[in-house]
């Protein structure tokens, strides 16, 4: 009896102490092999009494039961320590950076553009396209343009020949767009425009933002409505815009919408839209009956926007694709 | 326009503070692009009497003043102005005395002390920019103060008249403006009693159609050496107009008070007569700037019975100028036609105030009202006595009709709730008339608003009257037809693609430097699209593809260090198709340099035409497109060996390839370059994905590794197995490719991997040996290809 817990006792000192697989199979053999310590014990069994026999049997498989509970338990122990020192060995430095390709950018200008183009979208706006080389028809007579315009001038307005020109602004495809869906519509329309111009706050080509909204009874008032909701969702709901009269031949009456705008510590209103009721003639240029039809129109600067929006300074780094400029984006 | 804050109070009512009218003018539409505060400022500054000036012993260009300020006192001045003459008189700033921020004080000047200092107008605060000392009016008594003499302080307002806003030209025009918007009706100029003598000339309008309305009139014994007085002069520079002599400044005068041109002939001068007509073909003119002109018969001009004197409404001629010594004049105020006076101008490439104003459109009712206030001042100024006003007038027919409009269109125009009487007020303030109509209200609109011609041009009128800030925000509702242009919407989707894949987007210029197109070899002296009128030849003809501007942009940034670049660009380019222009949706993607960025990570490789391909392809798949093809492209600007066309469905989109190193070489670019362009326009069908049922039978894989000829494509390797391998080749897969002198000259060897699957059955081993059998032989006879053991 004694012997049996001397030997547990033991056993479970040895099973502890193992430090490696090997002495733990050494250590199972001694106790739990063939000519293990707890089996010799059951050999001699058949030398006891009936009554002690089943006794003592319990007593050694129990604790052959708790031996090879333990020696399990160690092998758990020593596989987990095992690994937990492999791990240990294979330990990465984690602030490396990380392999392969880096993103890309998307150009501030493009991020910009499709900020504003998803408010309109889902404003219910259709989103319009024309031609970059228009006619003068398209570019200004048909947006009631005066004859002796001065912007209708080889100083102001890239020519190609007498009649085709490099459009000065997006406003060719209200009329474009109006012909072909005819009215009630909304429409947007982004793309490049042209002017010859050189400076620092004029590159000869810029992109424009226009919307164009004809329907029985949208008035200026709507107008308003549209044009600060998206200046709300575009600086901040905090923003602060103030509508001025303003002359385009192609709206009347015409606004222009600043907003307050703060720069080295000053705020300053600043012309950001340009906008108006559209005017007539452009309605009946575009085949829309001005007696049952009005509308709105409006025109943003992509460019200024995106200045505006990143705080870059010079419009000429918009167009000069420099890395380090466009990495930042 | 610039104004002078102070002179347009003048003609508002009083109490209004320069913020007021700023945001008043703001909210009229007469935005105000600056504000300049200008005046006097300075305290003891008095009238000195300089009676004698010596050099100074130790000093070149000072000099040594005696200046009187009393009968009592005179101060030596030292002084370094040119101008100062003894029998001066001169603004003196005594001891103690405050220019600006300076606190005059005793000081020594090379060893000479000067008592205080005589002022420029600049100093003084009363102009921008003055030379030399100011020299007052002999008029003035020695030692009076001048602190209340030039005026109060004021401010110049830079106004941005909009062009349809010629009768804001003036200060008239614009206080009109004003007092309307602060609710009050403007009391008018009132045209000046003038006394005048019977003394007539001949005057002579053969061009009435093109000078509706002229007056003149002559003004005799003027007085000889008389200067323009002072607070004129302050006024005039104002509003940025340089005094010259007391009649061409009176004049301008005129012109900034009233809105009215107005042009001075020497008397003297003028043969016989004036007469407005049109240019015989054989005359020139030497304007007053010096410039001489060949004159064209569609010319108006203002001649006398044997020269001409003048190019009507735009400048003058040199030869009835007025001078110092004129004694008469001949006085012209006169209306011609926006289109005449803008055509001239324009053909002439000349910008005066008075051609500015008059294709604009000056009221053409103001000439008589305008000459007699001119008189007026001339007399007050000059002196002399002015003859008859002689009137030629032609103006019934430029009068606008009356316009009917309703309470109804303004309210549906501009979604307000305005009443009929606030309309009527508004009109009224801004001088318009009101008669009777059953139809609605039937408004008169004044001379100086001609432009207003329908009822929408007045709607404007009440809407900024009313005032845009108080027009309330109503919600947009009505029907929406929606009607995306997919391939718009799209393109955000196709950037964000390259974004993704490591790419940056870059923006060039639609308009390029045709040395590009020599470089590449692609230029076409008919089909390149040129700009009649370009900035520079750097920005001359417009993009036929998008490779120059990433071309361009590469060389910018390995100039500047960067030695990988992924760029792309998305936009339109311009060709020539038929006798018209036409516009393609693009896209070029470039890669330059590494695969990858340089990192400890990253393996160092060089891109090549296979990752471009790759890029490609996938993109491609992106837009639902599979039947690709590429065969062997004829661009001049790609490695001929290592460059395809792309083909989708058969037809060719563009072209993919290592730049010519012929290229890179010229660009001094050491790095490869791998580029495709594509037309975007033509992949805009929607290609839908069909769905394929999965088969529930293993897919049994086969190698296959064969030697061919070198010139047979993968292609074409790849048609044979497919065909052969029928339906039940799953997966084609080319593992490896090796040429090499183990295989021998011209050949290489091709590993392909074989994936076999059947969508009913197990496909036994047997059935799988037949089929790669049979596909080895299919390449067998039509390649001559060999097992590779």
């Amino acid at each position: 009896m004694e012997k049996v817990t001397e030997i547990l006792a033991n056993a479970n000192s040895e099973i502890l102490a193992a430090k490696n697989n090997y002495e733990l199979e050494q250590t199972r053999a001694k106790y739990l092999g063939k000519k293990g310590l707890l089996t010799e014990i059951l050999k001699t069994l058949g030398d006891l009494s009936t009554e002690e026999k089943p006794r003592v049997g319990a007593i050694v498989n129990e604790a052959k039961t708790k031996v090879l509970a333990l020696l399990n338990q160690q092998e758990t122990n020593l596989k987990n320590q095992a690994l937990e020192t492999k791990l240990h060995e294979q330990a990465i430095d984690i602030t490396l950076p990380g392999r392969g390709k880096d993103l890309g950018s998307l150009h501030p200008l493009t991020q910009v553009t499709e900020e504003v183009t998803e408010f309109f979208l889902r404003m219910g706006f259709s989103l319009g396209d024309g031609p970059e080389i228009e006619d003068e028809h398209y570019n200004f007579d048909a947006l009631n343009f005066p004859i002796h315009h001065p912007a209708k001038n080889s100083a102001d307005t890239f020519y190609f020949g007498t009649q085709k020109l490099l459009r000065t602004h997006t406003s060719p495809v209200q009329i474009r767009f109006a012909q072909t869906y005819s009215a009630p519509l909304r429409m947007i329309v982004r793309g490049r425009v042209y002017r010859r111009d050189f400076d620092a706050t004029h590159t000869p080509m810029f992109n424009q933002f226009e919307g164009l909204v004809i329907d029985e009874k949208t008035s200026f008032a709507n107008l308003k409505w549209m044009l600060n909701s998206f200046l709300r969702s575009f600086f901040g709901k905090n923003i602060v815009s103030r509508f001025a009269p303003t002359y385009f031949p192609f709206t009347e009456p015409s606004g222009q919408v600043n907003i307050l705008w703060e720069k080295d510590g000053e705020k300053k209103w600043l012309e950001i839209l340009g906008c108006g009721m559209v005017h007539p003639n452009v309605l009946i240029a575009s085949n829309i009956d001005p007696k049952r039809y009005q509308g709105f129109a409006f025109g943003m600067g992509l460019d200024r926007l995106t200045m505006l929006r990143y705080g870059i300074s010079d419009l000429r780094l918009i167009f000069e694709n420099d890395e380090q400029f466009l990495k930042q984006f | 326009m610039k104004i002078s804050s102070n002179w347009l109070k003048e003609w508002l009512p009083e109490g209004l503070k320069i913020e007021d009218i700023t945001n008043t003018l703001a909210m009229l539409g007469l935005e105000v692009a600056s504000i300049e505060e200008v005046g006097p400022d300075f305290s003891d500054v008095v009238v000195g009497e300089v009676l004698s000036v010596n050099p100074h012993p130790n000093a070149d260009r000072l000099k040594v003043c005696q200046v009187k300020i009393s009968n009592e006192e005179t101060l030596e001045i030292v002084c370094g102005a040119n101008n100062v003459k003894a029998g001066m008189k001169v603004p003196l700033a005594k001891l103690g005395a405050k220019v600006k921020n300076l606190v005059i004080k005793k000081s020594k000047l090379r060893g000479i002390d000067s008592s205080g200092m005589i002022c420029s107008e600049k100093e003084l605060g009363i102009a921008k920019e003055s030379e030399g000392i100011m020299e007052l009016p002999k008029e003035l008594e020695v030692g009076f103060n001048l602190s209340n003499y030039f005026g109060e302080k004021d401010h110049i307002l830079d106004i941005e008249i909009t062009p349809n806003r010629g009768d804001c030209l003036s200060i008239l025009g614009i206080a009109r403006d004003v007092a309307a918007a602060h609710g009050y009706k403007f009391s008018e100029f009132k045209t000046p009693r003038l006394k005048s003598s019977d003394e007539t000339f001949n005057l002579q309008v053969s061009a009435p159609l093109q000078c509706p309305h002229y007056c003149g009139a002559v003004l005799k014994g003027i007085k000889t050496k008389v200067s323009t007085p002072l607070w004129m002069k302050d006024r005039l520079e104002k509003c940025g107009i340089r005094s010259v002599h007391p009649v061409v400044d009176v004049t301008n005068y005129v012109m900034l008070e009233l809105g009215q041109p107005m042009h001075a002939f020497d008397l003297k001068k003028v043969d016989q007569k004036i007469e407005v007509r049109t240019a015989h073909a054989t005359e020139s003119l030497t304007l007053l700037d010096g410039k001489n002109i060949q004159l064209g018969v569609e010319d108006l001009v203002i001649a006398d019975q044997s020269r001409v004197l003048a190019l009507a409404g735009v400048m003058g001629g040199n030869i009835a100028e007025v001078s110092e010594e004129t004694q008469e004049i001949f006085l012209e105020s006169a209306f011609f036609t926006l289109e005449k006076i803008f055509v001239t101008a324009k053909k002439y490439g000349i910008s005066t105030e008075s051609s500015y104003r008059f294709e604009r459109g000056v009221d053409f009712n103001l000439p008589a009202v305008a000459l007699k206030r001119a008189l007026q001042l001339l007399q007050e100024i000059v002196g002399g006595k002015s003859g008859k006003i002689l009137e030629f007038s032609n103006i019934q027919r430029l009068y606008v009709k009356p316009i009917i409009i309703t309470l109804e269109d303004i309210q549906k125009l501009l979604g307000i709730n305005i009443r009929k009487r606030e309309v009527k007020k508004i009109l009224k303030n801004l001088g318009m008339k009101f008669g009777f109509s059953k139809k609605g209200m039937k408004v008169y609109v004044p001379s100086y608003r001609f432009g207003i011609t329908a009822s929408h041009d007045l709607i404007e009128e009440v809407a900024r009257i009313y005032g845009y800030q108080n027009i309330p925000e109503v919600q947009i509702s009505g029907p929406i037809s929606s009607v995306a242009v997919d391939q718009l919407v799209k393109s955000r989707e196709h950037k964000n693609f390259w974004r993704d894949r490591g790419f940056r987007e870059v923006l060039t210029y639609s308009f390029i430097d045709p040395k590009w197109y020599d470089l590449l070899g692609t230029s076409s002296e008919h089909n390149d699209i040129v700009l009649k009128n370009p900035l520079s030849k750097e920005l001359s003809v417009m993009r036929k593809s998008l490779i120059p501007g990433l071309l361009k942009t590469l060389h910018y940034n390995y100039h500047r260090q960067s030695k990988r670049m992924h760029i792309f660009e998305m936009g339109n380019c311009f060709l020539r198709k038929e006798h018209d222009f036409c516009e393609e949706k693009r896209l070029a993607v470039l890669m330059a340099g590494d695969i990858f960025p340089e990192s400890w990570a990253n393996v160092s490789k060089k891109v090549d035409f296979f990752d471009l391909k790759n890029e490609l392809v996938n993109f491609l798949a992106l837009l639902g497109i599979r039947d690709i093809n590429f065969r062997n492209s004829q661009a001049k600007f790609l490695y001929p060996q290592k460059s395809a066309e792309i083909l989708v469905e058969g037809e060719t989109i563009g072209d993919i390839g290592e730049i010519h190193p012929k290229i890179t070489q010229m660009m001094e670019i050491n790095l490869p370059i791998c580029i495709f362009e594509i037309n975007l326009s033509l992949l805009n069908k929607e290609l839908l994905t069909k769905f394929r049922e999965i088969s529930k039978f293993p897919l049994v894989r086969r190698d296959l590794a064969i030697i061919i000829e070198q010139k047979v494509s993968w292609k074409e390797i790849e048609k044979e197995v497919v065909r052969v391998g029928g339906n039940d080749l799953r997966q084609l897969e080319i593992f490896d490719v090796y040429q090499g002198e183990k295989i021998g000259e011209n050949r290489k060897s091709i590993a392909i991997r074989l994936g076999f699957q059947n969508f009913s059955k197990t496909l036994l081993d047997q059935e799988i040996e037949d089929l790669v059998q049979k596909i080895f032989s299919a390449l067998e006879k039509s390649f001559n290809a060999k097992l590779r053991r």
